[in-house]
């Protein structure tokens, strides 16, 4: 009797390893998925090129911001297209199993933070009462719902260019404060953006800005 | 490395205990995320579309998900998909059925993503891709009613493991690299972590009074980057451990002073700091979730032994 011939399922699995590597191998390269001119304008991205370009410029490249930019733009674009090339084929893969390898965590800490407020007031020219300001013990209302991660993605996600989740979810904030206080008849949900600086250097107020208000009033939501 | 090597190094076998105990502790923490949700009242507002009263501008994107194009966008979809992802989480975490229950999480998870791609961060992606694999694993067969049923399974193949400590170290490494802020280096005074610590969306507290320990602050932002970045040495770690009858000074010095343990030690501390000080969910427990990967089953039994003779 011969011996049994070897098993083909370890070289098998072991190449599919190999491609599964290779493929999530080139996911992880931290290459730009796609690029947009404006994130660039954004205050952070210009706080950070400026400081770069100041770097440049003091070890002898003399380069100034909008240059950097330019560069930065030009091969981010086309990294972008290197990755679209090699990627894309795959993405309807990614895309249905939800898998990816993308780790930029806290690539750029925003020294240009957005605190969400949430106020309401009882009367058409009544005063503004704050119910909610992140971070605030004395305004904590809904606390553990706007600091659950998946609700605070869907707002500190949004606060460059806000969009339809945005207004649907300052809706749904407005919704519940009419409803769990009848006397409330308006309600407006906004950032409070301000500048955080490293100790030792001067406050900065000059950016401190009421961003992407949305004001709700009872008759809009309670229909 | 040959061909013949390669398929020898995905070919081994280990207790899959470890990768049961990992599949026990990520069912439990997304478990816990998903009940956290019901608690909050966010089920029909995180995934439902808007027209149904939600969040998410589902028709508005391209394409529309899978779910909402075969189902209605009602509140009872969103409250029926988050059923169906609660009671697969609790089979996967008991261990009945797990290859499909682990196949149902992903996807629904993938779904969910879909629906509400903000509220779907980092963490998420990664228990896909560690849930996905334990999916392909034996685990269920192992600390789980799978093993009742089909069979206990003290050897399995050890591949699965092996690829969630590959996960976990790419995972590590590219978040390292990719901090390129000035904050992160001395031009910007290691200030990072005082930045994000100041941060409302992110800070579980107020954090004001930091600027006293600004020092401290700079310290952990150096040694989280010196974390990071040093999981790139992890494979190498395990290479030389694989082998440690060759040649070599540097090998012999990671073969003795076992700076995986170090390593790993930092990693616990790194996540426990950020679960007292950042508001980041679940986080830091899905990835302490992971860490038994870096323990050998070996090891595990060797360790569980030594108790019971001390008793």
């Amino acid at each position: 009797m011969s011996a049994a011939a070897p098993s083909r399922w370890p070289a098998v699995r072991a190449a599919g390893i190999a491609a599964v590597l290779f493929v999530h191998g080139l996911a992880t390269l931290p290459l730009p998925h796609s690029m947009r001119r404006a994130s660039f304008d954004e205050p952070v991205a210009q706080e950070e090129l400026s400081a770069q370009a100041r770097l440049l410029r003091r070890i002898g490249v003399n380069v100034t911001t909008e240059e950097l930019v330019d560069v930065m733009f030009r091969s981010g674009t086309a990294w972008v297209s290197v990755y679209n090339a090699v990627l894309k084929p795959l993405e309807p893969a990614f895309r249905i199993t939800g898998t990816g390898q993308s780790w930029g965590l806290f690539t750029y800490p925003d020294t240009f933070p957005h605190q969400l407020i949430v106020e309401v007031r009882s009367s058409k020219s009544g005063p503004w009462v704050t119910l909610f300001a992140g971070l605030d013990p004395e305004h904590r209302w809904m606390r553990d719902v706007l600091a659950y991660r998946r609700v605070r993605g869907v707002y500190d996600g949004q606060t460059t260019k806000p969009g339809a989740s945005w207004n649907n979810l300052t809706k749904w904030l407005a919704r519940r404060a009419f409803t769990e206080d009848p006397a409330v008849q308006a309600v407006r949900i906004s950032f409070r953006r301000f500048h955080t600086v490293k100790p030792g250097e001067p406050p900065d107020t000059t950016v401190e800005a009421q961003r992407h208000a949305r004001t709700w009033a009872r008759a809009q939501v309670m229909r | 490395m040959t061909w013949a090597r390669w398929v020898q190094l995905w070919d081994r076998r280990e207790d899959p205990v470890i990768l049961a105990i990992i599949r026990i502790l990520v069912a439990g923490v997304l478990l816990y995320d998903f009940l956290w949700i019901q608690h909050l009242g966010l089920v029909e507002a995180l995934f439902t579309p808007q027209e149904g009263g939600g969040f998410p501008d589902v028709y508005g994107r391209s394409p529309v998900p899978e779910l909402y194009r075969m189902l209605p966008g009602t509140a009872g979809t969103a409250f029926a998909v988050w059923t169906v992802m609660v009671v697969a989480l609790l089979c996967f975490g008991v261990g009945f059925l797990t290859p499909l229950a682990g196949l149902i999480v992903v996807f629904t998870s993938a779904q969910l993503a879909m629906v509400l791609p903000l509220g779907d961060r980092g963490i998420d992606t990664l228990l896909r891709n560690v849930v996905l694999i334990l999916s392909l694993s034996s685990c269920g067969r192992r600390l789980g009613v799978d093993g009742v049923l089909f069979g206990v399974r003290r050897l399995a193949p050890a591949w699965p493991r092996h690829l969630l400590i590959l996960q976990l170290a790419t995972m590590y490494f590219c978040a390292g690299i990719q901090k390129t802020a000035l904050s992160w280096g001395p031009l910007g005074g290691f200030s990072a972590l005082f930045l994000i610590l100041q941060d409302p969306a992110i800070a579980a507290w107020r954090f004001d009074w930091l600027a006293r320990w600004y020092p401290l602050t700079q310290l952990a932002t150096v040694g989280t980057l010196i974390f990071e970045w040093s999981a790139g040495l992890v494979p190498l770690v395990y290479w030389f451990r694989d082998t440690r009858t060759a040649p070599g000074r540097l090998r012999a010095w990671f073969n003795t002073a076992r700076p995986l343990r170090i390593w790993v030690a930092l990693g616990v501390a790194l996540h426990v700091g950020i679960a007292c000080t950042m508001s980041l969910g679940i986080f830091p427990w899905a990835m302490l979730a992971l860490y038994p990967a870096f323990v050998h089953p070996e090891e595990l039994a060797r360790a569980l032994r030594a108790r019971l003779r001390a008793r």
